[in-house]
């Protein structure tokens, strides 16, 4: 009998640590190269974040600015920082971004980025037998060749097979919502506060205080279109272009038992028989998908003069469809650094279960 | 009560209240400007390679002074017919496009759309009980104040309760196919050809010729993201976006009984159990998608130096997940007019079982030796 999922070799992980230190140029887009007023649309809209900062431009006229600005997470749409490619028909699970911010995006600005694989780490995973953890570090650089903004990736490598046969996550049920359940989902969408052109000074926030919570549920496929049509996607290619990617990359076809079908990994998103073949009891969000919602966290509490330093998180649980989560920060400290009045903010993602989906923390920049 | 929507005469009257009116959209449908990066992700989200579209260093050795657009990539602007109005609850089945194009577009255009619902017609349809056909034209406009095309639009709009009771598609399996026949559909994608620079003059072309196909298949969600990633879609949008669209058309949301889950009816095009709510028996590409497959094979025929003016398609069978779609054609006519060197050409959409699914005509101007 063949394998039916590749399995990770140590002479697969010699060869990947050869590429340690190589400084990678895409020779082609990833999806978006521009901050474009449609572009910056689509990725806010994306990730449900309504802040007419992005989209507006008679609102954006009168800030500081004269015209929109993309969100930091724009970028994203530019590349999605993973800790870079490698272990041909491995899964890679999205683990954990570090970004800093040094510039904002303005309209019309130009991204281009280069990705570096840092380290490689051998793990002992729960979820499957032989796993690795491979960091990378992107540089996103705009058109004045400034760097905008500089991010660590990782991502979880792990055969699918093991990851299948373990079924670690098998016993979770499908969230279900009493109509009550529901009502108090739609108020929070309806309490969450666009902070805006009304400033944040740094004078008057208390360590302590709590961001107003962003919630982004129930997770249906519909969010990760929405999101696909914003940020793009690492494999999704169209009829030839899909052709020419699997036959430069044979290993990439993954079958799925329960129809048989043999298509990219990523369906792991879309589709439940799929994620039920690497061991999920359903279709889950992306990684930096949820990255990007803690960015909306973020800029809707530090409002239009506010500027985003730093956000760490960690992808550490699976956030299936049907799930809710809550996007929750509080302050932890405040500081002047440089001249500069900084806020640290511990945040997270937390579902209906009131689990931590993914725990992270985060720096701002506010006015005096 | 009730789960799906029926149509009343005091719906149809609303909606025929609107007949003739100019409607300007508010909010964008997807793209309002031709930038590079959504020119590639239409193209691409069509599976169309053409280097016009997307290769800076090709466009310098052309003609052109930069990329263009497929003409098509006005769908990712609005869909024709795709953005319905009206009939709230009542299920909306894209069945054709009938587009007249008269400007190129060029790198950076922007767009503005004016659209005008034109009629609604009453159908015995074999598909489900009462239905209705509605119309649309959509005008394009460029930041030049130029009319860059029109599209005529239509939506078949039947009740989702009668479509599945009727089960007309209910014996239809998922395609299979033998190595072999993945093997020809794979010839098939290396045989496709674009003429690109190598101009195609009229005087070259006779009456009868076959154009060379462009396959697309087999379908696979992966295609209907990519497509929505390029394209745009009528109804995708996430979290608090989607709440406030529920909440402003609350007849819109299609419960899926396998999954118990409410949600927009679009994921017919995603999901086998919502598209079984309808009585289909899987989830099925968008008309507006598969009209473009048929813009990628005119401009792939024609050559940089062509100019499509004219392409009309219906949408008549579903294209399920698994199917594969030659889309191919013939030289019905050529002939002079207004001094212009046209060809007519007769053009479908076929499937692996031979049926066509989607027959179509276009018009296409060539450059002459003369």
């Amino acid at each position: 009998m063949t394998q039916k999922h590749s399995r990770m070799t140590d002479e697969m992980i010699a060869n990947q640590r050869k590429r340690i230190g190589e400084v990678w140029h895409p020779r082609e887009p990833f999806y978006n190269t521009q901050a474009t007023k449609d572009a910056i649309r689509h990725f806010a809209h994306g990730i449900g974040d309504t802040n007419p900062l992005w989209t507006d431009e008679g609102y954006a006229k009168k800030t500081e600015y004269g015209s929109i600005i993309a969100p930091p997470l724009f970028l994203m749409s530019v590349y999605w920082p993973g800790g870079g490619s490698g272990f041909p028909g491995i899964h890679a699970w999205h683990a954990g971004n570090d970004w800093e911010f040094y510039r904002r995006i303005v309209l019309g600005d130009e991204l281009t980025y280069t990705n570096t694989i840092v380290d490689l780490v051998e793990k002992k995973s729960k979820m499957a037998g032989k796993s690795v953890i491979q960091y990378s570090d992107t540089i996103f650089k705009n058109q004045r060749d400034e760097v905008v903004a500089k991010v660590r990736g990782w991502s979880v490598w792990a055969e699918r097979g093991a990851s299948g046969d373990k079924g670690k996550y098998r016993d979770i049920a499908s969230a279900k919502y009493t109509r009550e359940d529901i009502q108090k989902i739609y108020d929070d969408y309806d309490r969450e506060e666009i902070r805006g052109g009304a400033t944040r000074y740094w004078e008057d926030v208390k360590v302590g205080d709590e961001l107003t919570p962003v919630v982004k549920g129930p997770l249906s496929l519909r969010d990760i279109i929405a999101f696909n049509m914003g940020a793009g996607s690492i494999f999704i290619r169209a009829h030839r272009l899909f052709l020419d990617y699997q036959r430069r990359h044979p290993a990439i076809g993954m079958i799925d038992s329960a129809t048989g079908i043999v298509d990219i990994p990523e369906l792991v998103h879309m589709e439940k028989t799929r994620a039920g073949e690497i061991g999920i009891p359903g279709a889950y969000d992306y990684g930096p998908q949820r990255i990007c919602w803690l960015g909306h966290l973020m800029t809707n509490w530090m409002g239009d003069t506010g500027f985003l330093k730093k956000l760490y998180a960690e992808i550490r649980r699976f956030n299936v469809f049907n799930d809710t989560t809550w996007l929750k920060g509080r302050v932890t400290d405040k500081y002047v650094k440089e001249n500069e009045h900084l806020v640290d903010i511990e945040c997270w993602a937390e579902n209906q279960r009131g689990e931590v989906t993914m725990p992270g923390r985060a720096t701002v920049s506010l006015p005096t | 009560m009730e789960r799906h929507a029926v149509i009343t005469e005091e719906m149809l009257d609303r909606l025929r209240s609107k007949i003739g009116v100019e409607y300007h959209p508010r909010e964008p449908f997807y793209n309002t400007a031709a930038t590079r990066d959504a020119i590639r992700h239409f193209a691409h989200g069509i599976g169309d390679t053409n280097p016009l579209w997307t290769d800076e260093d090709y466009i310098r050795k052309s003609r052109y002074s930069s990329i263009i657009a497929p003409p098509c990539f006005l769908t990712s602007v609005y869909w024709p017919g795709g953005v319905v109005r009206g009939l709230p609850g009542i299920h909306a089945w894209h069945s054709g496009i009938d587009w007249e194009f008269y400007k190129p577009i060029l790198l950076n255009d922007e767009f503005i759309c004016t659209e005008i619902l034109t009629d609604l017609v009453e159908k015995s349809s074999k598909m489900a009980g009462r239905t209705f056909i509605q119309y649309a034209d959509i005008l394009y406009r460029n930041q030049r104040g130029e009319l860059v095309a029109k599209a005529t639009g239509w939506v078949v709009r039947a009740e989702r309760a009668a479509s599945k009771q009727k089960g007309k598609y209910s014996q239809i399996q998922r395609a299979t196919y033998t190595k072999e026949e993945i093997q020809k559909i794979y010839d098939d994608y290396d045989r496709e050809e674009i003429r690109g620079s190598n101009p195609r003059y009229w005087e070259d072309v006779t009456v009868g010729e076959d154009l060379t196909p462009v396959v697309k298949g087999p379908l696979s969600m992966r295609d209907i993201i990519a497509w929505t990633m390029g394209g745009g879609s009528p109804f995708i949008r996430a979290h608090g976006l989607a709440l406030a669209f529920q909440r402003r058309h609350p007849a819109t949301a299609m419960t899926d009984s396998t999954t118990g889950t409410a949600d927009v009816p679009e994921l017919v095009h995603m999901e086998d159990s919502k598209a079984q709510e309808l009585g289909i028996p899987g989830a099925y590409d968008y008309g507006p998608q598969r009209i473009c497959w048929l813009g990628h094979l005119l401009t792939n025929w024609m050559g940089d130096d062509g100019i499509l003016k004219r392409l009309y398609a219906e949408v008549r069978r579903f294209n399920f997940i698994g199917d594969t779609t030659w889309c191919k054609g013939k030289v019905t006519e050529k002939y002079i007019n207004d001094g212009e060197h046209l060809v007519d050409i007769e053009c479908c959409g076929e499937d692996q079982r031979g049926e066509i699914t989607m027959p179509g005509r276009a018009t296409v101007s060539l450059p002459s030796r003369g």
